[in-house]
């Protein structure tokens, strides 16, 4: 059984044709009673049909919080939190993901984390006998997503006009 | 079994949550428990786990195991965000050779090379772990009704995180003296992942816990995770502000209440700093 964590677009194919469509993901979901266009059945139903574009070029895939409620429940194992985040992989490639995760990437280039430390936070920690933070190594966070190449999901943003 | 940790902070904490900082180091003091910092430490990754920005993931997680590797400790982790994804990473490198060797090419220039010799462990799981020291340190039980988050990511997926015990918060706040809340959405995600991608829906998620507890009399929420906890407190002002809703429920991490049940003041474990108020509960004690 191949491992979740090293899922590509073949094995989520296989994954998907045993979804025998029982529900029990959109029923723990806790987007789904708020949101119609949100049912993780529904997905999954799509992605057997082979919907992979319409999906990956819709909004509801990002309305999913990654909770693995739905991972968790489902009696086929068809791991459907991975699923959806093939499916928002998919409108990364496509370039037509929504702005949020190039801002944080974008951050963590910039300053090794998704938040910087300024000037004023400082004097709050101390006010509760904290000291300075630990040094990030921003450098090595370059480093690594020039490697992989998120780098270059940066630059196909700075490239959109806004 | 060592005492002595290597502490990861994340992104989070130490710029917009460092209440939970300066509680965790004062209550681990207490108790014996040694932290050693990570200097030249990066993002867990997590915001770039989609399966396209998996190697950036795993090699940023996989950078901070390798600094854990050559402090010499296991890593001690207070974000359930950063604990599932080093966690994640973690077994990879520990089980699969040829992505060990991958993510080694990719932290090449880093000056990194991790081998897969450390433990990565929760805030949470460290204290259980020494929860019969830290019961004879309760001096001044809390008496109040607390209600635990555990949030999703320190127990789900359950084939990976594997938490043993998963009445772990539980049993920790009752250590404290307090009164154990249980409520029907409690597995319930916190829904801080949708901040900036759909605000409406991730307010309405956390809104049913909040109305629950409020229904249910909880004197405050507990949560170890910064992610649930900005989510909860921070989230209850907004909810004020656009919704002029109130729930009045104080949302304290962990640390904080053990903290109190240990003789600690508020204010040295930063509890003036929350958002919603915790003046009513600390009145009760």
């Amino acid at each position: 059984m191949k491992d979740s964590l090293s899922s590509d677009i073949s094995s989520i194919r296989e994954r998907v044709y045993t979804c025998y469509q029982c529900g029990i993901c959109s029923g723990g979901c806790p987007v789904a009673p708020l949101e119609k266009s949100f049912r993780p059945r529904e997905i999954v139903q799509k992605t057997q049909h082979s919907k992979v574009k319409e999906l990956a070029r819709g909004d509801a895939i990002w309305k999913c919080t990654a909770c693995y409620m739905c991972y968790e429940q489902c009696p086929q194992d068809v791991k459907v939190t991975d699923v959806i985040m093939e499916l928002q992989s998919e409108a990364l490639r496509e370039g037509v993901a929504p702005a949020k995760f190039q801002k944080v990437m974008g951050m963590v280039y910039k300053n090794g984390l998704t938040n910087t430390l300024v000037g004023f936070v400082q004097k709050q920690r101390e006010k509760v006998g904290l000291k300075e933070p630990p040094e990030v190594n921003v450098k090595a966070a370059q480093s690594i997503m020039e490697k992989t190449g998120a780098v270059n999901f940066l630059k196909s943003e700075e490239d959109k006009s806004d | 079994m060592t005492d002595k940790y290597a502490l990861f902070l994340g992104c989070t904490i130490p710029t917009k949550d460092f209440s939970y900082e300066a509680s965790l180091r004062k209550v681990c003091e207490k108790i014996g428990i040694e932290i050693a910092d990570m200097e030249g430490y990066i993002c867990c990754g997590y915001p770039s786990e989609t399966p396209v920005a998996h190697d950036t993931w795993l090699a940023m997680s996989a950078y901070n195991i390798a600094l854990s590797e050559e402090i010499g400790l296991d890593m001690v982790v207070p974000c359930n965000g950063c604990y599932g994804a080093l966690k994640r990473a973690n077994k990879i490198i520990k089980e699969d050779v040829k992505e060990r060797e991958h993510i080694n090419e990719i932290l090449k220039d880093t000056g990194k090379h991790v081998k897969g010799e450390i433990e990565i462990k929760h805030l949470i799981e460290v204290l259980y772990s020494k929860k019969d020291e830290i019961e004879k340190l309760i001096k001044k039980p809390v008496k109040i009704a607390a209600a635990p988050h555990l949030g999703c990511h320190i127990i789900r997926p359950s084939d990976i995180m594997q938490l043993d015990n998963p009445g772990i918060l539980d049993e920790m706040i009752e250590l404290t003296g307090a009164e154990c809340v249980d409520y029907i959405s409690k597995d319930k995600c916190c829904g801080n992942v949708l901040r900036g991608l759909d605000e409406k829906i991730s307010i309405e998620i956390s809104k049913e816990k909040l109305q629950e507890l409020k229904d249910a009399g909880a004197d405050c929420m507990i949560t170890i995770c910064p992610a649930c906890h900005i989510q909860y407190d921070l989230g209850q002002m907004e909810i004020k502000t656009k919704y002029k809703e109130e729930y009045g429920i104080p949302v304290l991490h962990y640390p904080q209440l053990l903290g109190l049940a240990m003789g600690l003041g508020a204010d040295e474990l930063g509890i003036p700093f929350l958002k919603v108020k915790a003046d009513e509960m600390l009145a009760k004690l």
